[in-house]
């Protein structure tokens, strides 16, 4: 999905772009099609969008219209793939950013309310999008409580956009507790973890005096950032 | 039928009617001794005799009952079903078994006897008969048989452990004779599947698998070897528990944005709601006579343990101690409930009374101890430790590791009495 997401969207830059250039006769030196423009700097945009044609156009006034209408065509094309680009570039701005949340907890933090609002606000001019919020867990605690909880932080995220005004049946969730982490934490977090279980602290705590252990201030800030990423809610469009 | 054996106990031999009063271990007397049992060379084929004394030993291991005798210091010269008496009370031995191999193409007769050495008597005599390859399984019997004799109650012998083993592909459904021998997959979804449960009967397994991409509860028929997709609301179907006459399933749906535990029956339609708040309510488990249930809920701000009494609908909040206490599981005789709970940073084993007047503290001086389990004996407690599956017994404390695997394991479910 992901990969086929990317794909169109480096076919259609590439189109934008040598488009763009062929107007505004930018140079950019490492495409061969732009070269191949300078070579002939006064074809015509359509006759550059269609290069097989080029020398068999010239057959008087019926061609002339042909390609009036070939043109008009073409920049509603190009202005629909426009659009479905700054679309698509909205979807992925919408899916990149995660709201996060405290240890143990399914509250939606004000920073995440600020994510939200900008969520709601997309979803509002976009009813035919429909999206799936997904609940996530640090790897601290049992397995069963996280699915729990990462429902919660899903409903959470969920009550919010519609009391933002949202349609409830735009928005589906789904937990999965702590088995699909942003970020797989690195071997040695595990004994950060373990020495901060046995200091008794939460895995957002500020850790203190670390001497006398093999771990070190960079490794807990790591995996605590870690942990932080993982305690969150990723957003999905599931449809369009 | 199962594993190809043969089960028929032929002959309950002669059995003095008064030596039934009298008590050999007593289980709930905590610090007792250990009894000093003998295991005689057994009559018969020598390479079978070491295999059944091997298994018969660890098997009596297990338990922490015995003071196994060393070999070396027995008097009788060849293997014999005479008994001197004199010579086994001489070496210190309380008990003493005796027996005969017989084979007969792929099948093999054991005759297993229990003495009491000091009075003579004969405690126990029994016949079994099946498949030379399922050897370890007859003996498992006999230590059974031994154990109830001895304690009026079989050990867990003939028990299985399910757990979770995590692959590259995902997690799937394990299972393990309770002494670790024989681990193998029951699922190969290559997805995540989690929190196995037995049914009474232990013919069947609830566990939850996102494989049709949300988290449901599936059925495995171990019998028919088939597994069907159970539960499966919308938003959440975790945690199942089967009650203990088989008719329900406890479980966690999350309707309506609120997140509840709900009855559903045996083909997975909704019975009832139990209990349902906008917070957590997770991890049911019963009462072993079903009319409580003990789960887990945030409700007063932190993950705490509650018991809903599923007559009067009353709930009350069963641990205070401690700010994240999780995973209960009823012991099978209702009178404790074990759960993981974190104290000092750690995750540690606990078991409380039902009645909430007495917590102790099982394991100390590990690190992330979670999701106990219950043998169906109420002797023994399995759990994860940092990720491996470990045996507690509950008698003198002792831990073991059960698997020798590689990669993480967790979240096991004993199982109940398989015969």
């Amino acid at each position: 999905m992901k990969g086929k997401i990317l794909m169109s969207l480096v076919l259609g830059l590439v189109l934008i772009f040598s488009f763009a250039c062929a107007k505004k006769q930018v140079v950019v030196p490492s495409q061969p099609a732009i070269q191949e423009e300078k070579q002939q700097p006064t074809t015509k945009t359509t006759e550059e969008m269609k290069p097989v044609t080029t020398g068999k156009e010239e057959k008087g006034k019926v061609a002339g219209l042909e390609e009036e209408k070939i043109r008009e065509e073409e920049l509603a094309r190009q202005q629909k793939l426009k659009k479905e680009q700054a679309f698509k570039q909205e979807i992925q701005t919408f899916e990149n950013e995660d709201i996060h949340f405290d240890f143990d907890k399914y509250n939606i933090r004000p920073d995440a309310a600020s994510i939200l609002e900008r969520k709601a606000a997309w979803l509002k001019t976009h009813p035919n999008v429909r999206i799936l919020i997904e609940g996530h867990c640090d790897d601290w605690g049992s397995e069963e409580y996280n699915l729990a909880l990462g429902e919660r932080r899903a409903n959470s995220a969920k009550e919010f956009l519609i009391n933002l005004g949202v349609n409830p049946d735009q928005i589906s969730i789904i937990s999965y507790g702590e088995e699909r982490p942003a970020v797989v934490p690195p071997a040695y977090c595990e004994s950060v973890r373990h020495f901060m279980h046995s200091r008794g602290l939460r895995p957002d705590s500020v850790v203190p005096n670390l001497s006398s252990t093999k771990i070190t201030p960079d490794m807990v800030d790591n995996c605590q950032k870690i942990w932080a990423k993982n305690r969150r809610c990723h957003f999905v469009v599931i449809q369009y | 039928m199962k594993r190809g054996v043969l089960w028929i106990t032929l002959i309950l031999l002669f059995i003095p009617t008064w030596s039934f009063s009298l008590v050999y271990i007593d289980i709930e007397a905590p610090g007792q001794e250990r009894l000093p049992i003998a295991i005689a060379r057994f009559v018969g084929d020598p390479a079978l005799d070491s295999k059944v004394r091997e298994v018969l030993k660890k098997d009596l291991n297990y338990t922490g009952f015995f003071e196994i005798l060393k070999e070396e210091t027995f008097l009788e010269e060849k293997p014999s079903l005479n008994i001197d008496f004199k010579q086994w009370q001489l070496i210190g031995a309380h008990l003493l078994v005796k027996g005969q191999i017989e084979t007969k193409g792929e099948f093999v007769k054991l005759n297993f006897f229990l003495y009491d050495v000091n009075n003579g008597l004969r405690l126990l005599g029994k016949s079994y008969v099946g498949r030379k390859k399922a050897l370890r399984y007859i003996v498992h019997n006999f230590a059974d048989d031994m154990i109830e004799r001895l304690t009026g109650e079989p050990s867990v012998f003939n028990t299985k452990i399910a757990f979770v083993y995590k692959t590259k592909r995902g997690k799937e459904i394990y299972v393990t004779d309770f002494d670790g021998y024989n681990p193998r997959p029951l699922t190969q979804f290559h997805n995540i599947c989690l929190s196995p449960s037995w049914s009474p009967t232990g013919d069947k397994l609830l566990f939850t698998s996102y494989k049709k991409g949300n988290p449901d509860v599936y059925l495995l028929d171990l019998k028919k070897q088939k597994v069907i997709r159970l539960i499966h609301y919308a938003g959440l179907n975790i945690a199942p528990s089967w009650s203990p006459d088989g008719r329900s399933i406890a479980v966690t749906l999350s309707l309506k944005g609120k997140q509840g535990i709900y009855l559903v029956d045996v083909h997975g339609q909704i019975k009832r709601r139990l209990i349902s708040s906008s917070g957590i309510n997770v991890s049911p488990t019963w009462s072993p006579d079903g009319s409580k249930l003990a789960f887990v809920s945030d409700r007063a701000g932190s993950p705490q343990i509650y018991i809903l009494d599923l007559k009067t609908n009353r709930l009350s909040r069963l641990t205070f101690e401690g700010k994240y206490n999780v995973s209960p599981v009823w012991s099978p005789k209702g009178d404790y409930i074990a759960y993981a709970g974190i104290k000092d940073g750690h995750f540690q084993i606990f078991m409380i009374r039902s009645d909430g007047s007495e917590i102790k503290q099982l394991t100390d001086g590990y690190t992330d101890c979670q999701d106990p389990s219950w043998s169906p004996d109420g002797r023994f407690i399995v759990f994860s430790q940092n990720r491996k599956i470990c045996v507690l017994r509950l008698i003198d404390g002792k831990i073991l590791p059960l698997l020798d695997l590689p990669g993480a394991q967790s979240q096991p479910s004993w199982s109940p009495r398989l015969k």
